[in-house]
């Protein structure tokens, strides 16, 4: 979801929001005669019916289509952003340009520190976060990984990451999923 | 580069230089040197030059082919390809495919290339190439193994591409892309540890914004709303049967005076324009807990954070069973112990509050025992 979209709710939502504090208090001071320029009476139309103009299917066409249109577009708006993993390795120029998929590298990374004692899995991509180009791991821990040496092997891996996509703007998450239940070896009770 | 010097077609052989079908243009070239050639369909390494065709040319689908230059023009050449004509000594043709071959050859002879079978995925190094007279244009994608880092090694195989293209049939190569679409972990190599670049590190994990839901709900609202119009233009140009639903509206009149059910109403509205009001601009909550949490690189669920503490509990003597559940900042846990519930929940607490040392923040405890 971009940033753009969320002003544009925030917008919309302020409006009903302030609109509906206007009218409920407006109709509560209005009830108790706290409105004195208001008049006791308010009366609106009769309107006459426009639905028989020439006009009339021609406006209603268009005003259907565009509301339509704008809100399978705001719709759309909100689904998840994706992030083309796809991008430019300096280097590149007349000779030949040279590209990578950041979303590899990361889901590499994620692998990497799945070897880590007490981390089951890893996957990684790399998404757009509140403004910023994010390579965000997910890792499965064992209910009883040392967190320690899972937090130290996750530097650095983020470090190895760093120097391997070697994007200035990337930044780089992990987070950790504690499995249900261990499945490193037990110890037998019973010798 | 390319070979300046490569002489023109003596004017006694013009007539061999056939058109390639798909495009390529027939090219000349010097006998002599470093050449490939397919001929017919079959392919055939002319070695003449340094570095030339290695072992993993033949095993790769030159195996038994002859190793010498084509004696003459050859019948159904197949293209495209750079033709090389060499006066009465015969013609030589370096075909796309061949291109393509030595710099996957010579991408897999990288060491930070990671060769990917074919079988379930996309075999890599995969390379293309488009020969046009005594230029190519090369492209490579490839996978290498994790940590080599991507603009180093791309530029590096973009090096060893153009170099062996250019030895080995003297093509000039016009330009080399190279593609790293994966990054294979499956033979990880260990660290050197001296990454040369640190991570920074993101944000912190948040929840989503309940502002979103104005959008979602408005979003639809609108498009109800244009269905309504589209059906209303369809009823008044005659495409539809019906009455107009708005024509119900217009013509009539509508009167409003204070009345007894405003009250409520009216604070009923308001409370809900007050909460919407707090919702549009209520921060977002944070979700995950840190982990060794200086640094902000680690993070952890509040669900998670249970399971840690639940196992924990769990070993602890006497016990039999532990429920944990959180909630945001805090964390409750059900002992079911036949021991002392005062050593049990004392053990508990310990043994929680070392589990849950490195977590920031610390969840607020509360430990409930429960005797067998």
């Amino acid at each position: 979801m971009r940033r753009g979209v969320i002003a544009l709710d925030r917008l919309v939502g302020t409006l009903i929001a302030l609109s509906l504090l206007v009218v409920g208090g407006a109709a509560v001071a209005w009830q108790y005669g706290e409105l004195p320029a208001a008049p006791d009476r308010i009366t609106a139309g009769p309107v006459s019916d426009p639905t028989g103009a020439e006009w009339w299917p021609w406006a209603t066409g268009a005003a259907g289509v565009i509301a339509i249109c704008f809100g399978l577009w705001w719709l759309a708006r909100h689904l998840p952003r994706r992030v083309g993993g796809r991008f430019a390795l300096p280097g590149g120029d007349r000779s030949g340009k040279l590209v990578a998929d950041a979303h590899s590298a990361v889901d590499a990374a994620a692998k990497a520190l799945a070897r880590t004692p007490g981390v089951r899995d890893g996957s990684g991509q790399v998404v757009a976060d509140r403004g910023q180009l994010v390579a965000e791991l997910t890792c499965t821990v064992e209910p009883t990984a040392d967190l320690e040496a899972v937090h130290a092997a996750a530097a650095r891996t983020a470090a190895d990451l760093a120097t391997v996509v070697a994007l200035p703007k990337i930044h780089t998450r992990v987070r950790l999923r504690v499995a249900r239940s261990d499945r490193t070896t037990a110890v037998a009770r019973v010798i | 580069m390319a070979d300046q010097n490569t002489p023109r077609p003596t004017d006694s052989i013009p007539a061999e230089r056939s058109e390639a079908p798909d495009g390529g243009v027939p090219v000349e070239r010097a006998l002599g040197s470093p050449l490939l050639v397919e001929s017919a369909g079959e392919k055939s390494v002319g070695s003449v030059g340094p570095g030339a065709a290695s072992d993993d040319c033949s095993s790769d689908g030159g195996a038994g082919n002859e190793l010498a230059p084509v004696d003459g023009p050859v019948p159904g050449v197949s293209g495209p390809s750079a033709i090389a004509f060499g006066g009465d000594r015969g013609r030589l043709e370096i075909a796309q495919r061949a291109v393509e071959r030595i710099v996957e050859i010579t991408a897999r002879r990288h060491p930070a290339v990671s060769r990917q079978s074919a079988v379930l995925r996309r075999g890599l190094p995969k390379a293309r190439a488009v020969v046009a007279g005594q230029r190519v244009r090369v492209s490579l994608e490839t996978a290498i193994t994790w940590p080599h880092p991507l603009a180093e090694t791309a530029a590096d195989l973009r090096e060893a591409i153009t170099s062996a293209v250019e030895d080995l049939t003297g093509l000039g190569v016009d330009r080399a892309d190279v593609t790293i679409t994966t990054v294979d972990a499956s033979q990880v190599e260990e660290s050197s540890g001296e990454a040369v670049a640190e991570a920074v590190a993101a944000k912190p994990p948040v929840a989503g914004t309940a502002v979103v839901w104005f959008g979602i709900v408005g979003a639809f609202a609108l498009i109800l709303a244009g269905c309504v119009a589209l059906r209303e233009m369809a009823v008044a140009s005659g495409l539809m049967d019906g009455t107009s639903w708005l024509s119900r509206g217009f013509g009539r009149t509508a009167e409003l005076e204070p009345a007894g059910w405003m009250v409520p109403a009216g604070i009923g509205a308001a409370a809900v324009g007050l909460l919407l009001l707090v919702m549009a601009f209520k921060r977002r909550r944070r979700t995950h807990h840190a982990v060794n949490g200086s640094d902000g690189l680690v993070w952890v669920r509040s669900t998670d954070v249970a399971r840690l503490a639940t196992d924990s509990a769990r070993h602890v003597d006497s016990v039999t069973d532990v429920a944990g559940r959180s909630k945001r900042k805090r964390l409750g846990l059900v002992v079911t112990t036949f021991g002392d519930p005062v050593r049990v929940s004392a053990d508990v607490t310990a043994v929680v509050e070392e589990r849950l040392r490195t977590i920031t923040p610390v969840p607020r405890t509360r430990i409930a025992v429960r005797e067998e």
